[in-house]
């Protein structure tokens, strides 16, 4: 009798403890029913807005595992309006939605595009950030000459001279509540929009190899700065403690030890969401757990193709931009989406395990060299070398 | 006892001196200017029997005292008139010419003893003084030359007549100027070259700098006396539509807006030759009864509701101003920017194509001609938003006409302007609304140095003054 | 008996003659030194000899300025119970609420709230109010029942206006100092989401529907010289707590405070518009300030309109306040540098806009005239009137006499001052409280276009770059300088030409700024007096709320006074910072070339100007060139004659700026426990 209530607790016991776990470990930690936190592109920082994958993003294609498939592809060009076929970057905002070009920044509206160039008083028409602060509504734009504050139809222009930015070539921002970051060829950078004071990071205050940052994006307390070269530095926001995360086989172009850290220390972009942290390089995608490091490859996963443009995450989903392919993963399974040469049609492969599904698109994304993507709810937006696509989740 | 008495004493030869300097004799006297009764007609251009009344004199009369027997300030004078007081009430000043065939000349005069000084002595007549709260006395004089003929302008001098200056420079009658509480000389002038034009107020600095016009009279109509301002505001003036009439009506304007708020005051069938209005507010008038050519003085209702109520009256004469010798705050003493060790102004115009609201619109003009008196000063090109930026020799009278790109003249001439050594003035455009400040901008041709007029001269060796 | 009489009178004839001679020969080589000596002084030539001026009135501490000086309470700023009968005023030099009973027009109470209160607004049941510390960086919550601070709310830096959300729980605090709103969400008593707005923002209202806020500002947005004034009002949309659009008003500049009407067709502003880019030549005819009102159409096609309103001949200096009658018919309007109120009718402005194409209303805006269709009358006042409240039923308007330290008030149907409550301030007006008062009037300018407040609000700086038409017209281009705490840092103006402040306001100021009859020797004493002792800097609560410099900031300090650059080498002595910026002012007051001369010019060296809050002072350099403090090198210093930083990184320009931003008003170096107490820390400390 005895011997069963010690078995009973026991048993009891270990339950509360998986119970607890799971409520831990799982991505709605944060107390918020199954919506999550994650903070690429700039999401972070938005206690009210948080990006749900759940039914409604979900497919109904089984192979694919509950992610997303998304087709019925409308693709933009300078025909509809785009001031540029090459599109930087894009950013879902509301009903609006900002794509950046080298022609200046195009914004869609009720259906049609508008544009912004320096005429209107943006600092360089070379547009490859844009991130809204979702407190004020005000939109961040990084820019080939130097940084933009976007607000209510006013851009306001902080550059190299006019004030503590660390460089004019702005190839990322975050906003992340109160703070602003920025990846530059100059060095990460940090904006505080309550006390007006700049922060620059590069090799002399961090653990960097060179000033040169590519991307950064904000998770949990902590900034990850894509360094060239420096792989990934992490930065405490509460300790302002640096660490550093270092391909250990170096500049080798090959994984000599697989999952051993980040794939490469020439990285591109980094993405966080659900304590996990997804790195792009032109060797591969790593994933982080906060204990162990995953790379993929495109010779043993889904991904379209190692050389990696950018990476975002929203939810557990990874939007993997490479120069072949647009790939959305979730560690496990992998959907791809690919444009047939000489032709609008293209293909969307899922790939789990060994499991392979093809789906024929037509038409299919607007080119297959993805530099930036942004998905939201049932939508996703790819921004591409030959125009902008935007994609819905097939049910 | 004892000690209080001489204590007492003490005291007086303590304060008599204080209350004897203190005491205003002449508190309420009326300086009354006193003509012949006769049929002369004025000439607004040499000033005759209107600013150099023959056979005048001044008295003096206390209203106070029951009895008005006229005192005669001037009986050694075959003429006098225009008197002004001094701010202690207890000085006059006034023009006037002992003998016949003196010219007139500006005496001053202390009403306690009736001594008086000759303050100036030239050889043109020179008439309405007044003190300047500088202390300088400002006067009007005559001046002949065959282009323009006889010509009256403002002069100032110090109260022992020397360091004469001339303050107006164009070819105008200029004549009954006083003061305006904010420092400024209002005056009447009337141009008498290259044409003759009706009568108008101006307004400028006691230096003769920023001169412009104040208010203009009706149409065709004269004014016939000093403008007088209350303390309200409101400066009094008596206009005539008949230009050879004595009599005219009395009018207001408030110094805040002169072109818009006039008012005119009824006559009562009779006609006014002079107004003063008294620091106690009293308006006291030289008017004449309807049929009457005799004007007396009168003490007038400013509300309009009582006919003027007499004050003084003589049966031989008529009684064409008058003045009350009292204390009176001293207007602003504005500072003078004229400077004699330069002998030029400068003078910018932001737009000449601003032409005030009612006509924004027209052709544009890409040039402007400067008229000096019988002469062309050389043109100028204006700058692509119509500013210009001249440096005119100083005191020379010139007048600016608009030409287009074909030649024509759009708008002009101007009226004429003259730039006091050193000054520095602006207007918004040509001919434009007076009442239109400058758009805030920077015209285009500050950006570069000022054009010399007369534009054949090329460099003006002067003083380089630095104002800020 | 009469003879003993006699003879005591001839005594004390003699007595006092004796003493008269004695006294007039002693007198001769007294005078003649003592001449010498004031003109030495004053730099200039006959002011009038008084020892006192200097020896009493101008001593900055120590029991004789205790003796000759006063506490006044400066009232600003007011509300009105619903029910009509408490009126709450905020004085800000004795840092305190004042409750008055408006029946018996008695004190009845005084509480004391942070440094320079400046906006206070009450709930709806009356039981709290809400005001702003504009010098403390906190709202101090005040419970109404218990008459004491309950709370502070920090805010941004130096918070100004401020309103309560329709449903009382947002509060909107307008911070003039860092140039933003912040949203506190009463509830939990923190600021939620911090709002950009305009350059110097102040004034805030919302509308009578509850959706749409304005803040307006007083500073130009900062642009080159010659591009087009534009100042902001800032509309935000309430329900989502976001900058809805940005209006421009053009050629306008000082929009201290804004009013709906009730009926919500009109928002009006006060503001003035400035003609600092016309060469100041003359004052006639506008040509350097004039003073009106702006409307921000909410209907129809939403135009912003201005209309001046002043006349051809007086002008109606420094609008503050605005309140509008609660049947929506008449608009009062505080002119501070004319001592009056001024009365608009609504319905007049209505059909002048209808009235009117746009290109007539533009006009209008520049026009002497059109106050005359508008406005209905100049109801004088006591000395700088400032806040304005209208009581409930409409039938009184109190007005915040801050130099008379009294509250008129005014009947709003027969437009007469009817009242005046005094709360209990000092009676005597100091020989600083005239100068005071003398530069916050525009008596001393012709025709009264503008008073010393004018271009130096609250004895600051107005962030303009005026043409000062030197020599010739559009030469020597110059930014207003500050008038805080100036008293020891003699010479005067960028060229350092005046050697005194007599000189600066002397008779040549008068001759080519007021041109009008210079200030009497008493007024100058008095504003000299009170620009040597009166006016004082804000604490840096951004920057340096304590001394204590952060590690960006002590990075910059180290820089500021190194004597060797990166590469090691020596800095001349003559080319560091640290040389010609010595603390405590951060200035050796010495002649100097940095080499920032314009063409436009005249060959002369610089005044090392001070470095007291750089950070509230931009745009820099003499003519206002640099626009941030990064452009005076990164821009204009890249010939190294304005101190060697070209070796510097960016992170090392960075730290400069930091600790440049952090330099304070060496006043708080010794009251630094009172900041402290007072400031932000004392918030943080208390919780």
């Amino acid at each position: 009798m005895k011997k069963v209530l010690i078995r009973a607790v026991l048993f009891t016991g270990v339950l509360v403890l998986v119970v607890l776990a799971f409520m831990f470990l799982s991505p709605g930690r944060n107390g918020i029913g199954n919506e999550t936190k994650e903070g690429s592109g700039g999401m972070s920082g938005s206690l009210k807005e948080n990006y749900v994958y759940g039914p409604s993003a979900t497919t109904s294609i089984k192979e694919a595992n509950g992610m997303p498939v998304y087709g019925n592809w409308k693709n933009f060009t300078t025909k509809d309006g785009l001031p540029a076929d090459r599109v930087y970057c894009v950013k879902i905002d509301g009903n609006r939605v900002y794509a950046g070009t080298h022609h200046g920044l195009a914004v869609y509206e009720n259906g049609k595009w508008k544009t912004y160039t320096t005429e209107d008083g943006l600092p360089h028409n070379g547009i490859v950030s844009v991130d809204v602060c979702e407190a004020t509504g005000d939109i961040w734009i990084g820019t080939l000459g130097g940084l933009a504050r976007w607000s209510a139809g006013k851009f306001e222009i902080f550059n190299q001279f006019n004030s503590g930015l660390p460089n004019d070539l702005v190839y990322n921002v975050v906003c992340d509540g109160r703070d602003i970051w920025m990846a530059t060829a100059g060095g990460a950078g940090h904006y505080d929009t309550y006390k007006k004071e700049w922060e620059i990071f590069t090799e002399m205050n961090a653990p960097m190899h060179e000033p040169w940052t590519y991307a950064l994006c904000v998770g949990d307390g902590k900034v990850y700065i894509a360094a060239w070269g420096g792989g990934v530095i992490e930065y405490d926001k509460t300790t302002k403690k640096f660490r550093d995360y270092v391909d250990p086989d170096g500049f080798m172009e090959i994984d000599l030890q697989p999952d051993d850290g980040v794939i490469h220390d020439i990285t591109t972009a980094t993405a966080y969401a659900n304590g996990i942290l997804w790195v792009s390089t032109y060797f591969g995608l790593s994933r982080y757990d906060g204990k162990y490091w995953k790379g993929y490859f495109d010779h043993d996963s889904g991904l379209a193709s190692n050389f990696i443009n950018f990476v975002k995450v929203n939810g557990r989903v990874a939007y993997v931009c490479s120069d072949k392919g647009f790939s959305t993963t979730d560690g496990t399974t992998w959907v791809t989406y690919k444009r047939n040469e000489g032709s609008e049609d293209g293909v969307a492969i899922i790939t789990s395990g060994s499991v392979r599904k093809e789906i024929h698109q037509s038409p299919s994304i607007a080119h297959s060299f993805v530099i930036n993507a942004e998905a939201k709810g049932d939508i996703v937006w790819v921004a591409t070398s030959k125009g902008l696509s935007r994609g819905e989740v097939l049910r | 006892m004892r000690r209080k008495k001489s204590e007492y004493l003490y005291l007086l030869f303590i304060i008599l001196p204080l209350i004897v300097s203190c005491s205003d004799k002449n508190r309420g006297k009326l300086i009354i200017t006193r003509e012949e009764i006769s049929d002369n007609r004025f000439d607004y251009v040499t000033g005759k029997t209107w600013r150099y009344p023959e056979k005048s004199s001044l008295i003096e009369i206390d209203i106070t005292a029951g009895k008005k027997n006229p005192l005669v300030l001037t009986g050694n004078f075959y003429s006098a008139c225009s008197p002004d007081v001094s701010y202690d009430g207890k000085k006059i000043l006034f023009a006037g010419k002992i003998n016949r065939d003196d010219y007139w000349q500006i005496y001053e005069m202390k009403l306690s003893s009736r001594k008086f000084r000759k303050v100036i002595d030239l050889p043109d007549n020179c008439t309405d003084p007044l003190w300047l709260p500088g202390g300088r006395i400002l006067f009007v004089k005559s001046s002949h030359n065959d282009t323009t003929g006889i010509t009256h302008n403002l002069y100032t001098c110090l109260p022992d007549g020397s360091d004469l200056r001339q303050v107006t420079f164009h070819p105008h009658a200029d004549f009954a100027p006083s003061l305006l509480a904010d420092g400024r000389v209002i005056f009447i002038t009337k141009r008498l070259y290259p044409s003759k034009s009706s009568h108008l107020c101006y307004v400028m600095r006691p230096d003769g700098t920023k001169a412009d016009k104040y208010f203009s009279p009706e149409k065709g109509s004269v004014l016939l006396c000093r403008a007088r301002e209350n303390n309200d505001g409101n400066i009094y003036f008596i206009e005539s539509s008949d230009i050879n009439g004595e009599g005219g009506m009395l009018f207001s304007v408030h110094r805040n807006r002169p072109l818009h708020t006039r008012k005119s005051y009824p006559s009562f069938g009779g006609g006014f030759r002079a107004v003063y209005i008294s620091q106690a507010g009293e308006v006291y008038v030289s008017w004449k009864k309807p049929g009457e050519n005799k004007f007396g003085i009168y003490r007038y209702d400013k509300t309009g509701q009582n006919p003027p109520e007499p004050v003084y009256e003589e049966n031989d004469f008529k009684l064409t101003d008058v003045i009350v010798a009292e204390i009176h705050p001293r207007q602003k003493k504005l500072p003078s920017e004229v400077d004699f060790g330069v002998k030029s102004g400068q003078i910018m115009c932001q737009d000449i194509n601003v032409l005030g609201p009612e006509l924004l619109k027209g052709k544009k003009a890409v040039r402007i001609e400067l008229l000096g008196v019988g002469v062309s000063l050389g043109e100028v090109d204006v700058e692509k938003d119509g500013s210009f930026y001249l440096k005119p020799l100083a005191n020379m009278p010139f007048r600016i006409q608009t030409i287009d790109e074909k030649g024509n003249v759009l708008n002009g001439p101007s009226g004429w302007i003259w730039m006091r050594p050193n000054e520095r003035r602006g207007c918004v455009g040509c001919h434009e609304d007076p009442e239109l400040v400058p758009e805030n901008r920077v015209p285009l041709a500050v950006k570069k140095f000022p054009v010399i007029v007369p534009i054949h001269i090329e460099k003006i060796n002067e003083k380089s003054v630095e104002l800020e | 008996m009469m003879v003993i009489m006699k003879r005591k009178g001839i005594k004390l004839i003699i007595i006092t003659l004796v003493v008269v001679a004695a006294g007039t020969i002693a007198w001769f080589p007294f005078h003649k030194w003592a001449r010498k000596h004031t003109d030495w002084v004053t730099a200039t030539a006959g002011h009038p000899v008084n020892c006192f001026s200097c020896h009493i009135y101008m001593v900055r501490s120590g029991p004789i300025h205790w003796l000759v000086n006063r506490k006044y309470l400066s009232p600003f700023n007011m509300a009105i119970s619903a029910d009509g009968n408490t009126l709450f005023t905020l004085a800000q030099e004795s840092g305190k609420l004042i409750k008055t009973d408006l029946k018996t027009g008695k004190k009845k109470a005084e509480i004391r709230v942070g440094e320079m209160p400046h906006s206070i607004v009450l709930s709806r049941d009356g039981e709290t109010a809400y005001v702003t510390n504009q010098w403390s960086d906190y709202v101090s919550v005040v419970d109404l029942k218990h008459l004491g601070e309950i709370e502070r709310l920090k805010t941004g830096n130096g918070p100004a206006g401020v309103i309560l959300s329709p449903d009382e729980k947002f509060l909107y605090v307008v911070n003039s100092f860092s140039n933003d709103v912040s949203v506190i969400d009463l509830s939990e008593k923190v600021e939620i989401k911090r709002l950009q707005a305009g350059n110097n923002p102040t004034g805030i209202n919302i509308s009578p529907d509850g959706k749409t806020i304005y803040v307006t500002s007083r500073r130009a947005l900062i642009e080159p010289y010659g591009t087009l004034i534009k100042t902001e009002v800032t509309k935000i949309e309430a329900e989502i707590q976001r900058v809805a659009d940005r209006l421009n008003f053009e050629s306008a500049y000082m929009m201290e405070n804004i009013a709906f009407t009730p009926e919500g067709d009109l928002a009006i502003v006060t503001l003035i518009r400035p003609k600092n880019y016309v060469p100041s030549i003359q004052v006639e005819r506008g040509w350097m300030m004039t003073h009106g009102i702006g409307i921000i159409e909410q209907g129809g096609k939403g135009r912003v309109i201005q209309l001046i309103f002043d006349e051809p001949n007086a002008y109606y200096a420094d609008p503050f306040d605005v309140v509008i009658t609660p049947d929506g018919k008449k608009a009062f309007v505080s002119n501070s540098g004319v001592d009056c109120i001024t009365v608009i009718s609504i319905d007049s402005l209505r059909s002048i806009i209808r009235e009117s194409t746009d290109e007539e209303l533009k006009v209008y805006s520049n026009h002497l005239g059109i106050s005359s269709r508008f406005v209905l009358k100049r109801i004088p006042v006591g000395a700088n009137p400032k806040g304005l409240a209208v009581s409930p039923d409409g039938k009184k308007l109190y007005v915040a006499e801050q130099l008379e330290d009294k509250i008129g008030v005014i009947d709003t149907e027969t437009l007469e001052k009817v009242n005046s409550i005094d709360l209990g301030g000092p009676h005597k007006i100091t020989v600083a409280r005239h100068g005071r008062r003398i530069l916050n009037n525009a008596g001393g300018t012709f025709q009264n276009q503008y008073s010393c407040y004018t271009c130096h609000p609250d004895t600051h700086e107005d962030g303009l770059i005026y043409n000062m038409a030197s020599k010739d017209m559009g030469r020597n281009l110059t930014n207003t300088m500050t008038l805080r705490n100036i008293g020891k840092l003699a010479p005067y103006k960028w060229t350092g030409k005046n050697q005194t402040i007599y000189k600066q306001d002397g008779m040549r100021f008068s001759t080519v700024l007021t041109r009008t009859e210079a200030f009497s020797p008493k007024d100058l004493d008095a504003l000299v007096c009170y620009i040597m002792t009166g006016v004082k800097n804000p604490p840096n609560l951004a920057y340096n709320p304590d001394g204590k410099l952060t590690p960006a900031q002590l990075r910059g300090k180290a820089i500021f006074e190194r004597t060797h650059n990166n590469l090691g080498q020596e800095i001349p002595v003559t080319n560091r910072c640290v040389t010609c910026h010595p603390a405590p002012y951060y200035t050796n007051k010495n002649f100097f070339d940095v080499s920032t001369l314009a063409p436009t010019d005249d060959s002369v060296l610089f005044d090392t100007p001070h470095l007291m809050n750089l950070f509230l002072s931009a745009p820099y350099l003499h003519d206002g060139r640099a626009a941030t403090l990064e452009e005076i090198w990164t821009i204009y210093g890249r010939d190294e004659n304005h101190g060697e930083l070209n070796d510097l990184t960016k992170m090392e320009l960075n730290d400069l700026i930091e600790y440049l931003k952090s330099l304070r008003d060496p006043e708080y170096e010794k009251r630094k426990e009172n900041v402290i107490k007072k400031g932000l820390l004392g918030i943080i400390n208390k919780k």
